[in-house]
């Protein structure tokens, strides 16, 4: 007896130094020994004797655990020495514990069975050993018990010691010490709220054999016109009681002392008395109070992490001047990297300058061809394996698998020309499947496909033909547009190479192949006038002057600049006339030699010449394909059809 | 089918003219029936032996079509009385002759019935007779003649009776003096080709218009000197003495007022025959102009969007024709202000509307020349040319009309084949006409 109690002090202690927890399931260590012991109400009222134990040795055990535990207790981290020999003797105890935990179970069973056989006799101390084995062997177990913190776990820790010695002390205290325990343990007890007991039979269905009415939350006024009121879990009625009439009733309540503090269970039918403690929760509801009347919303704050900095801290050692001191081997190291980088075998990512060498090859740059810039270039996408078929399968249809002729053939034929390079194979299951001896040959031949073989980007043009055809214009987008033919101007012999309508917009003139000039009357079609010039007319082109009425006509290597008289009034004929011979005006002032080598000659035409109109011949070089008139009118461009520079020139007729 | 042919449809026939009139009494006929059958129908109720065409004009309309036609494409019942009017049918114009000229006739004008004034590219103004000779050849224009007008103005000493305008800048006007057809004068001052001259109704005053976008307005009557002076500036005075122009030797007009304002060419221009200082004028910027010759203001200017290339006052519907490039006739109110005052545009022609003239005699008849070398007559109760005259001879086929005047029952136009081609018109309208004019007083 002394011995198990050794033995499960020495037990409870490790389990306080490892921390384990916790102080709940203590608490249920006493209800389930009781129930194993099979006298569950009399068990209560036993725990409940136990709690009326004077309370000396309870506050002792408080106040040691105070003074002392706490300290053992967070000691532990700090001082080293003191941990190391706790836990050497720890693991002491734990070794004693293996060993004999089996001795432990044993005599838990025999004890038990002796406690049957014996049927309760000497109840109580049997009770006390029973308990103790099994918080002993719990806490060999080493999982179930722990506590809510080092303090409780220390202070437990110290009870039992406490209790030990005492139990080692004197046999025959024995009895009172484990009462004594027991005691203990209700103090641990006091540490959390307890609410009241749960009487059995109210407030618990299980408990009630009163057919409970199962209608939900409906109405109950939708049942006032049934016999029944319900229904109850099996789906039968249940019938309303009879009620009794008004003066019964009254005569009930006149004998009722509870009358007021009875209320009607509609659903149930029946009248429920509403308890004192409901009547103050009724009452604290109506006050706006917290219902519950043991919650004392003024609780003390336990400060957990105190702010407060302690006198005496728990470690006293002074700060070591390793802290401060930079490290040596770090030193080292850091120099490591130093030289390292100095002799360039450490680099940055950036690219370095490179050296031009003396020496370079000319024929580098031979054939230059742009170099492709291949950052740019797309990542070619390695090609995609072919997924596995039912071939592949382990576990292959029957159509699959080869057949012995197959299979010959297979094996006859060269690896380079099978068909596959495996045959179908059947497993009963994945599990039975070897590991394929080919994987690293077949990776190793997709490294090298994939590396030597020349792989290049396809580009498809996904465009169709219509869609590189430009988008023709809507037809109504595009009026106004001719309709109908309006006029022909009949004459021209040859192709018409050029039209010009005048200013005014009355006259039109077309040059043409045949070497003629055409005045056209526009409105009409009427020609008015014909001039020849003996070559083909590339460009006519009147003067944009209103004020004049002179227009341009490229002929063969000439420009030929004519007046049509009869278009202009005394006015206009005048200022037109003066136009054409401020040139030649100008030029005979400047008496310059006439030079061949001016690429562009200015003529007085011949007198018949004259006669039709035309007042200057500008002769070139080469066929005149295009002329064109400054907007005033005073400036005029050529193209010949020259090469170089002086195939397109600018004249000025008032100066040349 | 007989049951569909079996359908009728009550008619009233309604005559304005009183001796067409008959019965207003409705009259239940055949759905079936055009216009011929409904001629018969009017011919046996007034008792001809001698059958009249007729035409039948619904709420305005002729009748193009049978009765069931009409009432299909207007969705009328059959069951009301339709009012059917009818006037005396205008027969086709036949042509009478052809003159032929060497070069393209730009205008024609007839002065009588026996004398026609055609003026040509080629400068020369002829004057022919209804016997197909040619009475007068005139010379005296540098340039292409453009436009001819009849006057009637003098005495017996010196009487103008024709004037035309050429693009050598000057009208010149010809008639009888001391017993020969000569040029009177020259009226100059326009700048730029003369595209056409009117010559108000009481003959004594004229206006040209120009291609300078001016219309200048002259008196008639024969000056007594030449007034060169008025015209001629410093700097121009000596190129005009050195000119060596045909006309040079006449005697010079000048214009009594410049009217300014069009913006392009002006093509055409016309007297309000109703009001003699009224002038209408169209040009190539699209307007019709209303001008008063006497203040030369610009009256009204209404607008349409294209070249107006004719224009002709009718005193009798009083309604203005103006023949434009789009291939088409406009009809304009002169008197209403508001801006929709095309009443009518007419379309048939394949070519531009060169020329444009009025029936003398009537409120509704108009015939219209175009380069599609078609002549065309118009009542303008519908919308449909009346008739059209094609070209008969294989010269004319295919060649520009540019010119067209009515003169009473004669239909003159010319282009360029150079064949003036003479239409006889019957003028059975012409009662019409009158009627109307005096129920209009």
């Amino acid at each position: 007896m002394a011995r198990k109690g050794n033995m499960s002090a020495g037990k409870k202690r490790s389990a306080a130094s490892r921390d384990e927890k916790p102080v709940v399931e203590k608490k249920e260590v006493f209800p389930q020994a009781s129930v194993l012991e099979a006298s569950s109400e009399s068990e209560y009222e036993s725990n409940d004797d136990e709690d009326i134990i004077d309370g000396d040795f309870d506050q002792a055990l408080r106040a040691m655990a105070e003074d002392q535990g706490f300290d053992s207790a967070d000691g532990e981290d700090f001082d080293s020495e003191d941990a190391e020999e706790a836990q050497e003797a720890e693991n002491d105890d734990n070794e004693d514990d293996d060993e004999e935990s089996d001795i432990h179970s044993s005599d838990i069973e025999g004890a038990s069975s002796d406690g049957e056989d014996a049927d309760s006799e000497d109840a109580e101390s049997d009770d006390e050993e029973f308990e103790l084995e099994r918080t002993g062997s719990r806490s060999t177990d080493g999982q179930a018990t722990a506590f809510d913190s080092d303090a409780e776990a220390a202070a437990y820790a110290e009870a039992l010691g406490n209790a030990d010695s005492e139990l080692l002390g004197d046999e025959g205290m024995d009895r009172l010490t484990i009462r004594d325990f027991g005691k203990d343990l209700e103090s641990w007890k006091s540490y959390r709220k307890t609410l009241p007991q749960i009487e059995p039979g109210y407030a618990s269905d299980s408990s009630t054999d009163e057919p409970v009415n199962t209608i939900g939350n409906v109405p109950i006024e939708w049942y006032e016109d049934y016999p029944h009121i319900g229904y109850d879990i099996d789906g039968k009625r249940i019938m309303k009681p009879a009620t009794a009439d008004e003066l019964d009733k009254f005569l009930e309540n006149m004998d009722n002392p509870d009358v007021f503090r009875t209320a009607r269970d509609e659903v149930n039918q029946k009248d429920v008395k509403i308890s004192a403690e409901e009547i103050d929760i009724i009452r604290r509801i109506q006050g706006g109070d917290i219902p519950d009347a043991d919650y004392n919303p003024y609780e003390d704050t336990v400060e957990w992490f105190t702010s407060q900095t302690m006198k005496t801290p728990l470690t006293g050692a002074p700060l070591t001047k390793r802290g401060f001191v930079p490290s040596k081997w770090e030193h080292k190291r850091v120099m490591q990297i130093v030289r390292a980088i100095r002799q360039g075998l450490i680099t940055s990512g950036a690219p370095t300058e490179k050296q031009e060498s003396r020496l370079y090859d000319v024929w580098e740059n031979a054939d230059a061809q742009p170099k492709e810039d291949n950052s740019r270039r797309p990542r070619l996408v390695a090609p995609r394996m072919a997924l596995p078929t039912h071939e592949e399968s382990y576990h292959p249809p029957e159509e699959y698998l080869a057949t012995p002729e197959e299979r010959e053939k297979w094996e006859n034929t060269d690896p380079e020309d099978r068909k596959r390079n495996f045959l179908p194979q059947d497993f009963n299951s994945l599990r039975t499947v070897p590991g394929y001896e080919n994987f690293v040959h077949e990776r190793f031949q997709r490294c090298l496909d994939l590396y030597l073989a020349p792989r290049m980007l396809k580009k498809t043009n996904n465009l169709n033909a219509e869609e590189l055809m430009p988008r023709l214009p809507d037809p109504r987008d595009l009026r106004p547009f001719p309709s109908a033919e309006a006029l022909v101007y009949l004459g021209h012999t040859g192709r018409v190479r050029s039209i010009s309508v005048d200013p005014t917009g009355l006259w039109l003139l077309s040059g043409s192949d045949d070497g003629t000039v055409r005045l056209w009357e526009l409105v009409t079609g009427r020609c008015a006038r014909i001039w020849n010039l003996g070559d083909v007319v590339h460009t006519v082109a009147w003067c944009p002057n209103a004020e004049v009425c002179v227009f341009a006509v490229a002929a063969g290597s000439r420009v030929a600049i004519i007046i049509p008289t009869e278009l202009c009034d005394d006015q206009k004929r005048l200022v037109s006339e003066e136009l054409v011979r401020a040139g030649f005006s100008s030029a005979a002032a400047d008496e310059d030699v006439a030079d061949d080598s001016l690429p562009v000659s200015w003529d007085t035409p011949t007198t018949a010449e004259q006669a039709t109109g035309m007042h200057i011949m500008v002769a070139m070089h080469k066929t005149v394909k295009s002329v064109a008139w400054h907007r005033r009118g005073d400036y005029l461009a050529s193209l010949t059809s020259e090469e170089g520079g002086s195939s397109v020139l600018i004249h000025q007729i008032s100066k040349h | 089918m007989d049951t569909k042919s079996e359908e009728q449809v009550q008619i009233r026939l309604v005559a304005k003219q009183q001796k067409y009139a008959v019965p207003e009494a409705p009259i239940v006929v055949p759905q079936q029936l055009q216009r011929y059958g409904l001629s018969e129908i009017v011919n046996h109720l007034l008792g001809n032996e001698r059958p009249i065409p007729f035409d039948f004009l619904v709420d305005g309309q002729f009748l193009r079509d049978s009765i069931s036609g009409y009432l299909k494409e207007k969705s009328l019942s059959a069951e009301n009385i339709l009012t059917l009017e009818y006037v005396e049918s205008m027969l086709p114009p036949t042509e009478i002759a052809s003159y032929s000229h060497d070069d393209w006739i730009s205008s024609v004008v007839a002065a009588s019935r026996d004398k026609f004034v055609v003026g040509s590219y080629d400068g020369i103004v002829r004057l022919w007779n209804a016997q197909s000779e040619c009475v007068d050849t005139l010379v005296g224009h540098d340039s292409a003649v453009k436009c001819v007008a009849a006057a009637t103005a003098g005495g017996a000493k010196t009487r103008v009776e024709f004037i035309s305008g050429s693009q050598d800048r000057t009208a010149i006007a010809w008639g009888m003096k001391n017993g020969a057809r000569k040029a009177l004068y020259a009226a100059r001052g326009h700048t730029d080709s003369i595209e056409a001259v009117s010559v108000n109704p009481s003959n004594t005053h004229f206006v040209t218009a120009s291609t300078d976008s001016t219309i200048r307005f002259w008196s008639l009557a024969a000056p007594k000197q030449s007034e060169d002076a008025i015209l001629d500036d410093a700097e121009t005075a000596p190129l005009a003495k050195k000119r060596k122009s045909a006309n040079a030797q006449f005697m010079t007009k000048a214009a009594i007022g410049t009217l300014t304002g069009h913006v392009g060419a002006v093509t055409s221009v016309c007297f309000n025959k109703d009001q003699e200082s009224q002038i209408f004028s169209g040009g190539w910027d699209h307007s019709v102009r209303t001008w008063d010759v006497a203040s030369g203001v610009n009256m009204a200017t209404n607008l349409c969007d294209k070249v107006v290339l004719d224009i002709d006052y009718s005193a009798h519907s009083r309604l203005i024709a103006t023949g434009h490039a789009d291939r088409s006739i406009r009809l304009w109110d002169p008197r209403s202000d508001d801006n929709t005052v095309v009443k009518l545009r007419l379309t048939s022609h394949k070519g531009f509307v060169s020329s444009v003239a009025w029936a003398p005699n009537s409120a509704y008849m108009l015939a219209s020349a175009s380069h599609d070398s078609t002549i065309k007559v118009w009542d303008i109760r519908s919308r449909t040319p009346l008739y059209t005259v094609y070209p008969s001879s294989d010269k004319d086929k295919g060649k520009k009309l540019l010119a067209l005047d009515w003169h009473e029952s004669l239909l003159l136009a010319g282009g360029e084949s150079g064949s003036l081609r003479i239409h006889s018109v019957n003028s059975q309208y012409e009662d019409a006409a009158q009627t109307l004019v005096q129920a209009e007083d």
